[in-house]
């Protein structure tokens, strides 16, 4: 009971690194909670179906179209509804973010109506993989974990081998010194965008895919737990986000298995643990000095 | 090589620098100094496009204001920023790969050029895996005038290299600067640090209030009253 709750626990956290890891990466450039995270999930979700249903692709091209896609969206929405703002008060950006994300999953409920439905056939079904005669492991899951960890991967080699990577780790460092470098920090913030929204949309389809359910507003809880990963982790701190996101996971999922009939819902832990963390470690698992904003 | 003309900046309703007029040549240490305040961090930030300025910096013929940071990077002319401002999470050596970000280098060239600012500053050598943060002031000054040559400056502006160090190790730094001067290179020096400044430039300008209230080669300088008195203590 307890391997098994722990291994779902696992893949829940992978979904959320996935989500967060953009989170904390655009924290890192722009110093901007980014409240449009979550819609840009749920547009990885959608594109992925389109892709499915209208495209003929098959599953993997149409979750790498979801991620394409998704990043384009996150991509603007950091032109439109951020890059003009720059400069002012934080506050002002966040509210920008909340707008769009509202404007998004509107629209998405004009075009789609507000009903859930189905993630389309792709002859790939969910069916549990049996571990041992106790522990079993439903195969969209365990993709989610492999995926997660080659992502991770793929992104710390980015990071820290590549020209852009290492700009991208300057700028969060220090936005103006790397621009005296010759940092065009437009195109650094843009790319940041493109890799973390893309990383939301893989997350967003494999959700999609593993309960068989769409719907306009499935990025908001994600989004706003993707938060409390971050704040858990430490801001911009990417190791943090990883941890946070496998502490989150885990807890959920024992609460899940261990304490049915709670007084909370399973999704309340997020919260109640981002209270918990903002009153006894502000700063986060992993973060720095906190800064006032 | 540099030519500044009538450049005012503002922030807000305060005018700090005020229609001033500075030249450098190739091949020459020009020396900007001046107290606190004065007006020499933004003269040097309207140079290299971290602010807007009005007037005009003319750079080998070709205008620079209204370029932004970036580009004028890619133009030659490289900043030491003021307080060294080296990337603290990152390694000795990511620090100077960054330094080269904006040249079109070849990767073997680059790893040349690193040994080259290794050979500058051996101390540099001994740390290429440390990262910056944790290095001493004098080592991260090091670093971000190394990173600066990464670049292959053909005008290296230093601003307040010494700012904060140890009177030995701004010693040291000045050897440096020296060194790089017999290479060759221009270099336009911001201090407050009159002495040290004026013994390693050719001319020198005063900065006062936002204005240059003297200017001349440097063997007059350290000769004339107004620039004993105010700045080199005598």
């Amino acid at each position: 009971m307890l391997a098994q709750q722990l291994l779902n626990g696992i893949a829940l956290g992978f979904t959320y690194i996935l989500i967060a890891v953009g989170l904390t990466m655009i924290y890192g450039v722009l110093k901007l909670l980014h409240f449009a995270h979550g819609v840009i999930y749920t547009v990885g979700a959608f594109s992925a179906m389109i892709g499915i249903l209208y495209l003929n692709m098959n599953f993997i091209v149409a979750i790498l179209f979801g991620m394409i896609i998704a990043g384009i969206a996150g991509v603007l929405v950091e032109r439109l509804a951020y890059r003009p703002l720059r400069g002012t008060h934080p506050i002002t950006t966040l509210i920008s973010g909340v707008g769009i994300a509202i404007f998004v999953e509107s629209l998405f409920q004009a075009i789609f109506t507000s009903d859930p439905r189905g993630f389309p056939a792709t002859g790939m079904k969910v069916e549990p993989i049996h571990i041992t005669s106790s522990i079993s492991l439903t195969n969209s899951k365990l993709y989610i974990i492999i995926v997660g960890l080659v992502c991770l991967l793929l992104l710390y080699a980015f990071l820290k081998w590549t020209k852009m990577g290492v700009a991208i780790q300057a700028v969060s460092q220090d936005m103006r010194a790397a621009s005296l470098m010759g940092v065009n920090v437009n195109q650094v913030v843009a790319v940041t965008f493109f890799i973390g929204s893309a990383l939301a949309a893989l997350a967003g389809a494999f959700v999609a895919y593993d309960f068989n359910s769409l719907f306009p507003t499935m990025g908001s809880i994600p989004g706003l737990k993707a938060f409390c990963v971050v704040v858990l982790g430490g801001l911009g701190s990417i190791p943090g986000t990883i941890i946070g996101g496998l502490i989150l996971g885990i807890v959920e999922s024992l609460s899940e298995g261990y304490l049915t009939g709670m007084v909370i819902d399973k999704d309340a832990i997020a919260f109640v643990i981002l209270i918990l963390i903002l009153l006894l470690k502000p700063s986060g698992l992993f973060g720095k000095q906190v800064e006032k904003v | 090589m540099l030519e500044i003309e009538q450049l005012s900046v503002s922030y807000g309703r305060i005018q700090a620098v005020r229609n001033i007029s500075l030249k450098v040549e190739s091949g020459e240490v020009v020396t900007l100094i001046g107290s606190n305040g004065a007006g020499k961090t933004t003269t040097v930030h309207a140079i290299t496009g971290v602010i807007p300025a009005q007037g005009s910096i003319r750079y080998e013929g070709k205008e620079l204001c209204g370029l932004s940071a970036h580009q004028i990077v890619r133009e030659g002319i490289v900043l030491v920023p003021e307080g060294r401002r080296v990337f603290p999470r990152l390694n000795v050596e990511e620090n100077l790969y960054m330094g080269a970000y904006a040249s079109k280098m070849g990767s073997a060239e680059r790893d040349q050029e690193m040994e080259r600012v290794f050979q500058l500053f051996p101390r540099l050598a001994e740390r290429k895996t440390q990262l910056a943060g944790t290095m001493s002031g004098g080592e991260q000054q090091m670093l971000a005038i190394g990173r600066a040559l990464m670049a292959k400056p053909k005008l290296l502006i230093l601003d307040e290299p010494s700012m904060g160090l140890a009177p030995i190790v701004v010693k040291d730094i000045f050897d440096t600067i020296r060194q790089i001067k017999q290479e060759g290179l221009t270099m336009l020096l911001i201090e407050q640090n009159a002495m040290m400044a004026l013994s390693v430039a050719d001319r020198g300008y005063g900065l006062e209030h936002g204005e240059i209230v003297f200017s001349d080669h440097v063997e007059n300088l350290r000769d004339q009253d107004v620039v004993k008195k105010a700045y080199l203590g005598k």
